[in-house]
């Protein structure tokens, strides 16, 4: 529907309005990451003077990101891994498959989705200890191996394949996990892909389960990295290198989603709402 | 190119699988040095340290860390930044309860009962008698010493001990006609020196005259300056609504309500910066701190004793290296070479150098590095010499608990929402509550 | 993000083949979730509710039965009400400006014009971000004189003085303003693929009828995105009732828990003061608060508002 030329202005303009809002502390944080540390208090707003790289070096030097962007990449990775296991055999189980305690089964998936895990820290915490896992990566990523959300998702993504692909598959003499690969889950593979994305962004941005089963520097992913990064002089007045940090955690998130976007977007979608 | 992506991505997570099941994570410091081939592996030390004030201590400690790897081959020791105070305990009890203890940490002196009542702290008394002994002992500050003594044994060694130190702008003060070198001595010389400092621009203030973080570090300052103590040596019990305790978190409230200090709970990171930008003439905080005033002061400044109200008087504060209990018995010997190296005279005088801390041995203060370094700058001293009139911090059990009522009432008269009287008396009831389990 | 599952037993479907069938395959395909789920969903659970029963701190290093001896202190403890109220009306206060605000700029930024694009991606990115990350953000944003937020508030004549956070009235509202600015846009997109698929004939038809734009909200287009805004009711709700790691970041709870929550404090409680007993009884009472929360939505809201 084309609106009116005042219309369209106005539209824009809002839009406009809005988008900058949005965008200024991003902008802000940019600006003051560039900007030396003398210069911290000019009224010179957006754009620095003097731009410099000496904040990122400072922050790259104090705490070391490199390492902890390793350690949150082989954190959401390897949860994702097992993930596309557990909710491709449950979900297949669920849609296709009858069995006594189906239903029960089934709620114990619901209770996952019920019950968040920020509600079980402590007793979970105390598991990871009586399994002697604290400070071991797998602490980090065992309590996300199953996914009520994904296996919700990959059954109904499963139940659109046509039955008669099945029988069709079972007369040539395919094996269940042939069935598996090649029909259900091409079938379900935007499924996947969004819930990749999903699975993904949401252990990238977890802060404070890692935070308590690891101690060590050598598994410590971004999030803890960063926060223990402000804690540094007590909620942090070295504002240029914490800046700075923050946009090295952040700039590759936004990369991607920039270049992503149409993927970042439906993703969210399709895992939300049926 | 979707099949080389897709090929890609499988490898990525097969190794990020891979890797996350190897047994046991390989420990990597922040910065290491590579060390030269060796018949057999080093032993390895896990050093867990805190940051507790502003300045790059973390790249010291990893420099000071290389160094003793460097010069001792068959250790490597691996220091972790794990925060501030409270993180650094954290992590390190729940280390030590998952079974995976460093072998050293440096944790705070106040800590001590809730480390005892974990009994998770070695008593150094034979390690010490076997290497130094008394004269050891002798050559650290008896009032540093002290806190970390209990039921007649020593369970920790002073490393970053502090006192707080009033910071102050000369050029300031001689922008408004006060003597730059003669500091306010006494609690109405401050408010007198901040009402001429502050200086205004219609609404806004362009100078504040004295800005003090919120803490209950701070308040103990004051409740010392005021001739008061806040809790007993047994650490059982606290005394907040003490009249001398009102009195002196009620002057502090009243230094915003004046106009002189900034409204609201202020962060001591914070206060540091607006003091190095010139945006307050005087700043209480810890020398801990010095060093990066130091290095970033555009303006003559210099330190003073804290203002007395009855006398003069500061808690130190800081931090104390541990050893943990639970560390099989080889280790801890290792973990002492490492302690002793790291409390060196050279050693303990390069810390505070680089810092701001006092330097926690006396003979520290005759290695020549500081000597020179002390003519040169001889604000680094006043801390030092503060510590005659100097008092342990709180050291309670429930340490946390105990202490958290404290900043909820500093934090209620300071924002204006309770007077210091009913704040106090309020969060007294609660904290014998806190602490009845070890008044029975 | 919840999901609305059918109804289990809607299909019938075919049994497992005979060589699936003899391996008990479907309890094969399930054993690994149902491992993880019963360690790290159930027992917990019980674990919770069982530690609750006991005194655990650090004057009690053997646990001692208690009763409910731990629920009693925490009743008493004038902080924990403090910090349910908080965790309540932040999470009212988050979530319903959150949607409305969201249902706004969906409608907004769904017109064909050349800026949708940005608008879409400008208001979405926060979402994206650590909520760390957007916390350090916002901490530096409100620090008092030179921080954004504060320069900004002087130009509207308050004084340069205004300490933000560190004030007691002004840090949850301050912590809530970050909350809407990152949460926005994640409702947002909900809101346009919902909008994107409303039929367009019932558009046409209330053109016809000569309906105004507001009419034709308030009738047709906002009752149409009923079964959107209960979602995002519940999703923005049960997030907002979790938040906890921006308080990490910029106010550790404070001044004087004005900004703490009911999981910050459980963290305070379990990690810092070492009291297992009652930092159970807190986690057993957010367990069945959660659970309250999750048959409500399901067993009961879901039925109420489908077309």
């Amino acid at each position: 529907m084309r609106l009116s030329l005042t219309k369209r202005f106005l539209t824009n303009l809002a839009i406009l309005t809005v988008s900058a809002v949005w965008l200024i502390p991003l902008i802000w944080t940019v600006s003051t990451a560039f900007r030396p540390e003398r210069d911290l208090l000019n009224p010179i707003w957006w754009f620095p003077t003097r731009p410099t790289l000496e904040n990122f070096k400072a922050a790259w030097e104090m705490a070391p990101f490199g390492l902890y962007y390793i350690n949150t990449t082989i954190l959401v990775l390897g949860i994702l891994a097992v993930q596309m296991f557990t909710i491709t055999f449950a979900g297949y189980a669920f849609a296709r498959l009858k069995f006594p305690g189906r239903d029960s089964i089934f709620g114990l998936f619901l209770l996952q989705m019920m019950v968040p895990g920020s509600a079980l820290l402590l007793p979970n915490y105390i598991t990871m200890k009586n399994l002697h896992l604290i400070d071991h990566r797998l602490a980090m990523m065992l309590p996300y191996f199953a996914s009520a959300i994904g296996t919700l998702l990959m059954r109904q993504a499963f139940k659109q394949v046509p039955i008669e692909l099945d029988d069709a598959a079972k007369i040539d003499g395919c094996r269940w996990h042939q069935l598996l690969w090649y029909v259900y889950l091409p079938a379900a593979k935007p499924t996947l892909v969004a819930f990749s994305i999903v699975s993904i962004s949401a252990h990238w941005n977890e802060f404070l389960w890692p935070l308590i089963v690891t101690n060590s520097q050598n598994i410590r992913p971004l999030t803890v990295g960063l926060a223990l990064f402000t804690q540094m002089s007590e909620t942090g007045a070295q504002w240029p290198a914490i800046t700075a940090a923050t946009l090295l955690v952040v700039f590759p998130l936004i990369l991607l989603f920039l270049l992503f976007q149409r993927q970042f977007v439906s993703s969210f979608l399709r895992s939300g709402i049926k | 190119m979707k099949r080389t992506a897709s090929l890609l991505l499988a490898i990525l997570v097969i190794v990020s699988l891979l890797t996350a099941c190897s047994k046991k994570p390989d420990p990597q410091p922040a910065t290491t040095q590579p060390t030269e081939t060796k018949p057999a592996a080093p032993v390895e030390l896990q050093f867990f340290y805190p940051v507790g004030v502003t300045g790059p201590l973390a790249q010291i400690i990893g420099n000071m860390v290389d160094e003793f790897n460097k010069a001792h081959p068959a250790i490597k020791v691996t220091a972790t930044y794990a925060g501030g105070y409270g993180d650094t305990l954290t992590k390190t009890i729940t280390s030590i309860k998952g079974g995976t203890p460093p072998d050293l940490a440096v944790l705070g002196a106040s800590e001590l009962y809730t480390l005892l009542d974990m009994d998770a702290v070695l008593a150094l008394d034979d390690l010490i008698a076997k290497d130094g002994g008394q004269k050891f002992l002798d050559d650290f500050y008896p009032g540093l010493l002290k806190s970390g003594k209990s039921g007649g044994k020593l369970y920790s060694l002073p490393f970053q001990r502090s006192t707080q130190l009033l910071y102050y702008n000369k050029d300031a003060f001689k922008e408004v006609g006060l003597n730059p070198e003669q500091a306010p001595k006494t609690w109405t010389e401050l408010s007198d020196a901040a009402k001429k400092l502050t200086k205004k621009d219609g609404a806004n203030v362009v100078r504040w005259g004295v800005e003090i973080p919120t803490n209950s570090f701070i308040f103990q300052g004051f409740a010392l300056q005021n001739g008061a103590q806040i809790f007993t040596e047994d650490g059982k019990k606290v005394f907040y609504d003490r009249p001398d305790n009102v009195e002196a978190l009620q002057f502090w409230a009243d230094l915003a309500k004046a106009g002189v200090q900034p409204p609201g709970a202020i962060g001591s990171s914070n206060a540091t910066t607006d003091f190095l930008a010139g945006k307050a003439a005087m700043l209480y905080t810890s020398t801990g701190s010095l060093g990066s005033v130091r290095d970033k002061a555009t303006f003559n400044w210099g330190v003073a004793f804290m203002p007395a109200k009855k006398q003069f008087g500061t808690p130190t504060g800081g931090a104390n290296v541990y050893v943990i209990k639970s560390i099989p018995k080889e280790r801890q010997q290792t973990a002492w070479t490492f302690v002793k190296w790291l409390l060196e005279p050279e050693r303990v005088a390069k810390w505070s150098i680089e810092t701001g801390y006092i330097a926690t041995r006396k003979s520290a203060y005759d290695v020549q590095a500081m000597k020179d370094y002390t003519a040169k700058l001889p604000q680094a001293l006043v801390a030092r010499d503060q510590l005659q009139y100097a008092s342990a911090e709180m050291t309670v059990h429930n340490g946390a608990a105990v202490t958290a009522l404290l900043d909820e009432a500093i934090q209620a008269v300071v924002t204006g929402k309770k007077t210091s009287a009913d704040a106090l008396k309020e969060v007294q009831t609660r904290a014998n509550q806190a602490l009845a389990d070890w008044n029975k | 993000m919840a999901i609305q599952p059918a109804a289990p037993t809607a299909t019938r479907p075919r049994s497992a083949s005979p060589r699936l069938g003899r391996w008990a395959g479907p309890y094969a395909l399930l054993l690994p979730s149902i491992v993880i789920l019963v360690l790290f969903t159930v027992w917990p659970m019980l674990l919770a509710a069982w530690q609750s029963l006991f005194r655990m701190n650090l004057a009690t290093p053997v646990p001692r039965f208690n009763g409910l001896g731990n629920y009693a202190v925490l009743f008493a403890d004038p902080v924990f009400w403090k910090v349910v109220g908080n965790t309540l009306i932040f999470a009212a206060t988050t979530a319903f400006p959150s949607i409305a605000l969201a249902l706004a700029l969906a409608l907004l930024v769904n017109n064909k014009v050349r800026t949708s694009w940005l608008g879409r991606t400008a208001i979405f990115y926060p979402a994206l971000l650590p909520a760390v990350s957007a916390a350090s953000i916002w901490l530096f944003m409100y620090t008092p004189t030179y921080g954004l937020v504060t320069r900004f508030l002087t130009y509207f004549g308050l004084s340069n003085t205004m300490n933000v956070l560190g004030d007691a009235h002004w840090a949850m509202p301050a912590i809530i303003v970050m909350s809407v600015w990152k949460q926005a846009g994640f409702y947002m997109v909900f809101y346009l693929a919902a909008l994107q698929g409303l039929p367009q004939d019932v558009h046409e038809a209330a053109i016809v009828e000569g309906a105004t734009g507001w009419q034709e909200f308030r009738g047709i287009t906002f009752p149409l995105l009923g079964p959107t805004t209960l979602f995002l009711s519940m999703s923005g709700i049960l997030s907002g009732l979790q938040l906890a790691d921006p308080l990490y970041i910029m106010t550790k709870g404070g001044p004087d828990n004005a900004t703490s929550t009911i999981i910050f404090y459980l963290y305070q409680k379990a990690f810092g003061s070492w009291d297992q007993g009652v930092a159970s009884a807190l986690s057993v009472m957010l367990i069945v608060l959660f659970l309250a929360i999750g048959l409500f939505h399901y067993g009961y809201l879901d039925k109420k508002v489908h077309y």
